[in-house]
């Protein structure tokens, strides 16, 4: 080939030498069983990391012809979990075809609590009166069929027989706990933990006035409960600029003017001043560590009495009697604050009572008031009946309870979460535990 | 693990308007076609012979019957011509025999017992298929959204369904149904052509010939051509008309001026051009509405309209959005919050532009305030999703390796009767 190219294309001699150094090169770097064309993709550099031998290379070759394919089959298979011969024909694996349907495995049933005639007549002919033995082996065949889904169990019921879902679950759960205790197997869930009827069409009677709720209603309560959590904030603000006060006010007999008056790290034994050598001048003058506010009325407070701090004379007796002159104007001002508080407070909660009275009246009014918009989906279950002791005993509606209530300690009962509270109590309850109007609170604002 | 076994089993799913078909494991079917058959009537060695290619049909001949193989409920009313539709469908379009494909029928939502009885007898007796199910069509459409409890609300042709399905099962005292569909809004636009002096011809009646920039349109003679078929072809070019044009708006239409809505312009195939107005989101309108509000609006426009004749089956309807929470209010308390979470919104009716939007606003607004309502269709939302919703579900039904157990066979037929469908298909 050199030659041909030679004659072909007339090169000098010097290109000749350096085309032949660099095949010569070429050649002697190209290893073995790697193609010359794999081998010039990288330019003759051999790779940094070594390849996978795929197994139809040189070596894997005879490997890879001997590999065979496995044979499909258009075959007609047994399905045991079917009751009949039936064959149905799909693909299978020849070297696969003597093994057992896959998907026969899915096929789990429900383990129904059965039982048989003379179980029925010991245990459960007496267990419920409204049920006869034909319709409660019809029950047990629909739960068998239906997985005890009672839903569907309900929906496919026979008409006939007009039963609730409650009922139909009622029945079944009744009679497999009877059986299960009578054989003994008392760890069984259904014994543990046994289906409540009543419990049941409570929850039921209360879910569907829930869903029967209008857009109102909801955004109203929505308002209560964030008015409430506002009114919680602002009593906890005020507890703790109680507590505070208290301390000071304690503070002050042992003498503790010159810390701030939030501070409440309770060292009231500490001696008054400062420790080490100090300009009487300078403390005379020097700012009480206080707020802005209190600082300005007490400089309003001295300039009514014409004293001026930094005019005095700073004797020992001066001094003494000037930190008395503060004490008593801090305290002065504190106890001012305290009543503002209080006053306000008082007028809040005559307010309050005068709201209470009012909502009470027009609550009397609207008892027999519509259900809503939507009676149409008109409630399937009648209110449950409530016994003596479940009366909550928040209930009362007499103004003169309410006002007894209307201390703050006696307020501070939890609302209770339980579903026999009604909503309108539970509104009156909430309302009672914090200072603040209800729904009638707007309108006096207003 | 794979829970798919394909034993090549047919699912057919037949609708008043559209009969699909395919192989199971498929995601589309292999052959949508109307569910019309035409019977020749002209005298002759091939008078009575009945014609299902739907190309066949087309084809222009006279004295040429054309007439649906379902009634307006979706019930098979003449057993024997539709057992030739279903033997000549899956010959051509599937090249099988009808006595080696295990067979999944759909029916509709309203369960009716006669009809199963009939069906699973004929297909037993006279076309000796090897097993057969028999499920009804909102069970499928969930399935084909890969849910097993939601509420299907499907708006096809003729009529509209809410039914819950509840763990693959549909709850049967709770499935509403009102005969009302596309077919409502293709006729009140028909007329409304009408009444605007637009006569919609079929196009067998004209040729037309196109010279350059001129069309000229020429009549022919339309005489020997039944009214069957005249109707046949005139309801396609309204359809066509109907899926281009027609609106659902997105607030109730009493509160909405007509005139300003965009106006769509259309041309007939015979050349007619024309404008629809406000009337595009009009007729829609019934299914947010109900009847009655679209005759109030057609007397406040004015101009000659005619009243519903017969409304009386309609009274009931005041729009899908009640019906849903009407059906989901039938249902036990417990399972209403999953329902609500999972409406379905299929059938060919739902693709009306607009539909769903419209839908899960208005289902918002009077739904209980502390649950969470959505509307959704399948996937994609591609006309074969709605359209065949209930084949997609048919075939993931049929090709489940867990379902192969319970085909109804042709020896549990011969040993128990035809009633043990009730048992064997829930």
């Amino acid at each position: 080939m050199k030659n041909d190219v030679n004659s072909i294309l007339q090169l000098k001699k010097r290109e000749k030498k350096a085309e032949a150094k660099s095949k010569q090169k070429k050649e002697k770097k190209r290893p073995e069983g790697v193609n010359r064309e794999v081998f010039s993709l990288t330019n003759g550099i051999p790779p940094l990391m070594g390849t996978q031998e795929a197994s139809a290379t040189i070596k894997g070759k005879k490997r890879a012809l001997n590999w065979k394919v496995d044979k499909w089959v258009w075959t007609p298979f047994f399905n045991p979990a079917r009751g009949d011969n039936l064959k149905l024909k799909h693909w299978q694996k020849d070297k696969n075809k003597d093994e057992v349907y896959s998907f026969a495995k899915i096929n789990q049933k429900i383990a129904l609590v059965d039982f048989d005639d003379e179980e029925y007549d010991k245990y459960l002919k007496d267990l419920n009166d409204d049920w006869n033995k034909e319709e409660t082996e019809y029950l047990w065949e629909m739960c068998e069929r239906f997985d005890l889904r009672f839903i569907i169990i309900h929906d496919r019921y026979d008409k006939k027989y007009q039963r609730t879902v409650e009922e139909l679950k009622d029945r079944y759960y009744s009679c497999a706990k009877k059986l299960l205790e009578e054989r003994e197997q008392e760890d069984h869930n259904i014994v543990k933990k046994p289906f409540n009827y009543d419990y049941e069409v409570k929850r039921k009677y209360y879910l569907e006035k829930l869903y029967l709720r209008t857009k109102q209603q909801n955004e109203k309560e929505k308002h209560i409960i964030e008015y409430i959590k506002k009114l919680d904030q602002k009593l906890k603000k005020y507890e703790k600029e109680e507590k505070n006060l208290a301390k000071i006010l304690d503070e002050d007999k042992q003498g503790n003017l010159l810390r701030k008056q939030e501070d409440d790290s309770g060292k009231g034994e500490k001696k008054e001043g400062v420790s080490g050598a100090y300009l009487r001048s300078q403390h005379i003058i020097a700012p009480v560590p206080m707020s802005e506010k209190s600082q300005s009325q007490m400089d309003i407070i001295f300039n009514e009495m014409e004293l001026i701090p930094s005019q005095l004379k700073p004797t020992e007796k001066v001094l003494e009697l000037f930190t008395e002159i503060k004490k008593e104007i801090i305290r002065m001002l504190s106890l001012h604050k305290h009543i503002k508080k209080r006053k306000e407070e008082i007028s809040i909660l005559n307010d309050k009572l005068k709201d209470m009275e009012d909502f009470c009246k027009i609550s009397e009014l609207n008892k027999s008031a519509p259900v809503g918009a939507r009676s149409t989906g008109a409630m399937r279950y009648p209110p449950p009946q409530i016994g003596q002791d479940h009366v909550p005993p928040s209930m009362s509606r007499n103004p003169s309870a309410t006002s007894e209530r209307l201390h703050p300690s006696a307020a501070r009962q939890s609302v209770q979460k339980s579903p026999n509270k009604d909503a309108k109590s539970a509104k009156g309850g909430k309302k009672r535990k914090a200072g603040g109007g209800g729904p009638g609170s707007k309108r006096s604002r207003n | 693990m794979y829970a798919g076994d394909d034993v090549s089993s047919v699912v057919v799913d037949v609708g008043t308007h559209t009969t699909r078909l395919g192989y199971a494991g498929e995601d589309q079917p292999q052959s949508i076609t109307s569910s019309q058959i035409g019977i020749i009537t002209e005298e002759g060695d091939r008078s009575g012979e009945i014609i299902t290619d739907e190309p066949k049909i087309d084809y222009e001949r006279k004295n040429f019957e054309v007439e649906p193989i379902v009634n307006t409920d979706g019930y098979i009313t003449d057993f024997d011509k539709f057992q030739v539709y279903l033997e000549n469908k899956l010959k051509n379009s599937l090249q099988l025999d009808l006595t080696e494909a295990p067979l999944l029928f759909t029916e509709p939502n309203m369960h009716n017992k006669d009809h199963r009885l009939k069906l699973t007898e004929i297909l037993f007796e006279k076309c000796n298929v090897p097993c057969l199910f028999i499920c009804k069509n909102a069970v499928l459409s969930s399935f084909a959204c890969g849910k097993s409890t939601c509420l299907v609300l499907d708006s096809g042709h003729n009529s509209t369904y809410a039914a819950p399905v509840f763990e693959g099962y549909i709850l049967n005292g709770s499935t509403l149904k009102y005969k009302i569909g596309g077919s409502y809004v293709s006729s009140k636009l028909h007329e409304y052509l009408k009444n605007k002096g637009i006569s919609v011809n079929p196009r067998y009646s004209f040729t037309k010939t196109v010279d350059g920039e001129n069309t000229k349109i020429t009549p022919k003679d339309v005489t020997g051509f039944t009214d069957s078929y005249r109707d046949y072809h005139i309801e396609k070019i309204i359809r066509f008309f109907k899926e281009e044009c027609s609106l659902v708006s997105d607030i109730p239409i009493a509160e909405k001026k007509l005139e300003n809505i965009k106006s769509f312009e259309y041309e007939l195939p015979d050349g007619k051009k024309f404008e629809i107005g406000g009337e595009r989101c009009l007729y829609p309108e019934v299914f947010f509405s109900g009847v009655d509000v679209i005759n109030q609006e057609l007397q406040k426009t004015g101009g000659d309209f005619q009243m519903d004749e017969d409304n009386s089956h309609l009274k009931g309807f005041i729009g899908v959005q009640h019906a849903i929470t009407e059906s989901i209010n039938q249902a036990d308390l417990d399972i209403r919050k999953e329902l609500y979470s999972n409406i379905l919104a299929t059938g060919g009716n739902c693709m009306t532009q607009g539909f769903l939007s419209r839908l899960q606003k208005e289902l918002l607004e009077i739904a209980p305030q502390n649950l969470r309502v959505k509307a959704s269709s399948s996937h994609s939302g591609s006309v074969t999703e709605y359209c065949a919703s209930s084949f997609t579900g048919g075939s993931i039904l049929g090709s489940l390796g867990s379902f192969q157990q319970m085909w109804f066979s042709k020896q549990e037929y011969e040993e128990n009767g035809a009633i043990m469908v009730e048992r064997k298909c829930p």
